[in-house]
């Protein structure tokens, strides 16, 4: 799985999101920290063409997101910053089945699927629940599950540990850690992206840094001092 | 509504939805029937019996019916001071009935199951009344599924401006929830996009898996 971006760029209300964006992401784990406003979610976005980009390319497996974005999202999930947005249906269970059923999986099998996911993903106890009623944690973690059961090779995270207590937010962590999927995260949260391979620091839209965690980190820290 | 619904395993849970929705309507249409207060009252009875064999919590159905039980009083209370008391008990019990019915049946049928049974009525109508019998599924799912984020939103807004000590009525409300809802509602459509909506109807899944499959 790769994502090429060629001289991408974003433009909103006269100033750009993004700036001239070259970048090659096929890392397993890759985190991308900045300032609010850097360009975070915009890049994260672009990788399953949720937002497409005013000047160059993103292709993700060779596909344009611009002209194969249908095809680009099955292959590219993606978590919101704010799972009470991403959950559409009213219970639980029916919710995680919903990915499978817009792929054409008939009602009763989804569900039973969907079971399956929440069952190994020791969540059962959420499956008839109605989504409104979760909590923050809950609700990210039933965004994780209807994301994970539709397979995707890639998933993108937007500031997944935002509205988490620490033991969910350590749930989390270990989640990630365990997917078979490839991950891009976006975060504020630095400890997160400690063992990730490659990390991407952003500021007012232009890469300011890519590399390692720790040395992206410490770059980063010395930016907001 | 969706907030209604209380898993369980009583024999109005079993029972198929569309079957539940077909005796429901049939027995609102016959209250519409009679104005005989004994066939009322025994309906009325019938549909509370019904109710009690949910074993609901007392409080929960109070918190619930609340507004609709004041409603229902008001009816009674106006038609007996405006047309007869005979009046009023006719359409108290003829609406205890209904009310009474339509949440057990709420209470006892997931949303999903009532979307399902409402997406069959369509399905005869072969690939058209497939994709409108999805597209119905999903318009009801976003209605219920916006229910108790309005009630939501409308709490946190009166928190809001209880905190800055605003005065002033719902008026006040109407734009920040519109605003509110409106980003809402972006975030739920990208949500949607980014979840593979619109269903590509001529591809089911078997198809798909084989494809991904071949994926390098």
């Amino acid at each position: 799985m790769r994502i090429e971006f060629h001289r991408v760029s974003v433009r909103r209300e006269g100033g750009f999101l993004l700036q001239d964006m070259d970048l090659l992401l096929q890392e397993r784990r890759i985190g991308i920290i900045g300032a609010n406003g850097s360009g975070k979610t915009t890049l994260a976005r672009l990788c399953n063409g949720l937002v497409l980009p005013d000047a160059g390319r993103v292709l993700v497996d060779g596909l344009d997101t611009r002209e194969e974005a249908a095809e680009v999202r099955r292959r590219v999930g993606m978590v919101f910053q704010f799972p009470e947005a991403q959950i559409i249906q009213p219970i639980v269970i029916e919710d995680v089945a919903f990915g499978l059923q817009l792929r054409g999986r008939p009602a009763k099998a989804a569900r039973a699927e969907a079971k399956r996911l929440l069952e190994r993903l020791d969540l059962l106890e959420l499956a008839e629940r109605p989504a409104h009623s979760l909590s923050g944690g809950e609700q990210q973690l039933v965004a994780l599950a209807a994301v994970l059961i539709t397979q995707p090779k890639l998933i993108v995270f937007d500031e997944p540990t935002n509205q988490l207590d620490l033991r969910n937010r350590n749930r989390l962590q270990e989640r990630l850690r365990e997917l078979p999927a490839k991950v891009i995260v976006v975060t504020h949260d630095l400890e997160l992206l400690a063992d990730f391979d490659r990390v991407l620091l952003l500021e007012a839209g232009r890469l300011l840094f890519d590399g390692p965690p720790a040395e992206a980190v410490a770059r980063y820290r010395a930016t907001c001092s | 509504m969706l907030s209604l619904y209380q898993p369980g395993h009583s024999l109005l849970h079993r029972l198929p939805a569309g079957a539940k929705l077909i005796a429901l309507s049939l027995f609102g249409l016959l209250l519409f029937l009679t104005d005989e207060a004994r066939i009322l009252a025994v309906a009325a009875a019938g549909a509370l019996l019904l109710l009690w064999h949910l074993r609901l919590p007392l409080g929960l159905l109070l918190r619930q019916l609340a507004v609709t039980l004041l409603l229902l009083a008001f009816l009674v209370i106006a038609n007996g001071l405006l047309l007869s008391w005979h009046e009023g008990l006719i359409v108290g019990l003829r609406l205890l009935a209904l009310v009474a019915a339509g949440t057990a049946v709420t209470y006892a049928t997931r949303p999903s199951e009532i979307i399902a049974a409402l997406q069959a009525c369509l399905r005869p109508l072969g690939s058209a009344g497939e994709k409108a019998a999805f597209t119905l599924g999903l318009a009801l799912a976003l209605v219920l599924r916006f229910i108790p984020e309005v009630l939501y939103r409308i709490r946190e807004l009166r928190e809001a401006m209880a905190a800055r000590g605003i005065r002033g009525g719902p008026l006040r409300l109407v734009v920040p929830l519109a605003i509110r809802l409106l980003r809402s509602a972006d975030e739920v459509g990208l949500a949607l996009e980014a979840r593979g909506y619109p269903p590509d109807f001529s591809r089911p899944l078997a198809k798909e898996s084989k494809r991904q499959n071949e994926q390098p």
